[in-house]
């Protein structure tokens, strides 16, 4: 057994400190008060009281959290930081981090704090920013299920992008519930599966109806939430905390919508745009051929000992082709006529009217196009396509 | 069997719409990509026209507020 004896002075002090700092309440304070007895140390802390009619209280403030303004005597001020026991001397301190003239107001200096701790801790990062998707699928939502901002989100989905599904994660936006309900409802949607991306917003109002969006807790739900995250909160000119931490910042919920999801009018004429494209990189296919069949012609022309014979020849073939080719090539003017009814406003069948034609090879199944001379030998037979139809060729 | 998704759709298109215009192809493959690229570019349509916003509520107790910063931490980090 040991001797019941009295407490050594360190270990009151120590057990005061131990119980001062594990306080919340006391280790996350603001305090507004006047500055007295200030000093600057030789390493450059800054040592003072905070004082009011009635009390003071010793304050610190370490030399990496300076002020941007010159600390004096009679100064006014608001101040955050913690409280804790000077052991050597069992006086009570109070550690600040974080000071500013009492003029820039309560909600202003709040803001300013957390701002520069959470950047300095890398939230606002824009290195980290995800990338939102092309296409959205299911869009988170937190809001309010009886604001503005829901009613404007929808009304510009469905108007702008209406293949989504909205999965509406209900909070209050307003009132001292509001951001732990931001927050939590934030933390219910990270459980969806398949998210694409969230989107958080507010409608407009005072710089107190918005104050949840400056929460550390929302800031940091939105930060380790597990898609890309659009803010909307309020109108253009109010920034929150929860637009700095957003992968994307919009100015208002309607434009958080805007923002978030693509434009099926603008994709339609994207689709039809790639539509003429395509035709249009047939139609030069087209023309080429065409004018393959020409050279081949030439050639035929040239090397041939009796071109005169060749045209009586060509002739006979026409008249051939009035009687049987309809039937014969059916299958291939189908298809080639579905293809030029799909480019009309292109019009490809100009080509052929030109007095180009398509010169396929016979054979079972595919008919290779004649694209070079070198793939034609004497006694071949030739479909020719032209304008109104298609007869058959031979080359001698 | 689950529907092609327009993303899914979109992207097909894209690629057949690209290998048509790098041209160099023979005339039967390029009559080939058009007729698929069209059937894409109608079915990508339909599915423009037929679309429907969907907004689903999600459950939970919209009091459910009273919950500490780590517990929001807790929950993405159980998740990966």
């Amino acid at each position: 057994m040991t001797t019941p004896s009295a407490l050594s002075v360190s270990a009151v002090v120590s057990f005061l400190r131990e119980v001062l700092e594990s306080n919340e309440f006391f280790s996350d304070l603001w305090i507004q008060g006047e500055v007295s007895n200030y000093t600057r140390s030789q390493v450059g802390h800054r040592y003072f009281s905070l004082k009011d009619a009635s009390a003071a209280l010793r304050t610190v403030l370490f030399r990496d959290n300076m002020p941007g303004f010159q600390l004096k005597d009679g100064e006014r001020v608001i101040a955050h930081g913690r409280i804790t026991v000077y052991p050597q001397r069992g006086e009570l301190q109070f550690v600040a981090d974080f000071v500013r003239p009492e003029g820039v107001g309560y909600l202003a200096a709040k803001f300013e704090e957390l701002r520069l701790r959470l950047d300095e801790e890398g939230l606002f990062d824009p290195a980290r920013k995800r990338p939102l998707p092309r296409f959205p699928r299911r869009i988170g939502l937190v809001t309010s299920p009886t604001g503005a901002a829901l009613q404007d989100i929808r009304n510009v989905l469905a108007r702008r992008w209406p293949l989504a599904t909205v999965l509406l994660s209900p909070a209050l936006v307003q009132g001292d519930q509001a951001a732990g309900q931001v927050a939590a409802a934030l933390r219910r949607l990270a459980k969806e599966p398949d998210l694409d991306l969230a989107i958080v917003a507010r409608g407009g109002g005072s710089v107190e109806d918005l104050w949840a969006f400056n929460d550390e807790r929302v800031a940091r739900a939105i930060y380790g939430f597990p898609a890309p995250v659009v803010s909307g909160v309020g109108h253009e000119t109010d920034v929150t905390i929860a637009d700095l931490v957003a992968d994307l910042r919009a100015p208002t919920p309607s434009a958080a919508a805007e923002r978030a999801a693509p434009d099926i009018a603008q994709l339609d004429r994207a689709i039809r745009l790639t539509d003429r494209q395509m035709a249009s990189a047939v139609r030069a296919l087209l023309a080429q051929a065409a004018g393959n069949v020409e050279s081949v012609l030439r050639r035929l022309q040239h090397s041939s000992p009796k071109p005169a014979e060749l045209d009586a020849k060509v002739g006979e073939l026409v008249r051939e082709m009035q009687t049987g080719l309809e039937r014969r090539c059916a299958t291939d003017r189908a298809r080639f006529e579905n293809v030029a009814a799909r480019i009309d406003s292109l019009d490809p069948m100009a080509t052929l009217a030109r007095g180009f034609a398509i010169v396929q090879k016979e054979g079972t199944g595919k008919k290779p196009v004649v694209n070079s001379a070198r793939k034609v030998k004497p006694g071949d037979r030739l479909s020719v396509s032209v304008a109104d139809g298609a007869f058959w060729a031979e080359v001698s | 069997m689950a529907e092609p998704t327009f993303e899914a759709l979109y992207a097909a298109l894209e690629d057949k719409a690209r290998k048509l215009e790098q041209g160099n192809l023979p005339l039967e493959e390029s009559l080939r990509l058009y007729e698929e690229g069209a059937k894409l570019v109608d079915q990508l349509r339909v599915i423009l026209e037929k679309a429907e916003l969907q907004v689903k509520t999600l459950q939970g107790r919209i009091e459910e507020s009273e919950f500490e910063l780590r517990e929001v931490e807790a929950a993405y980090e159980s998740d990966e």
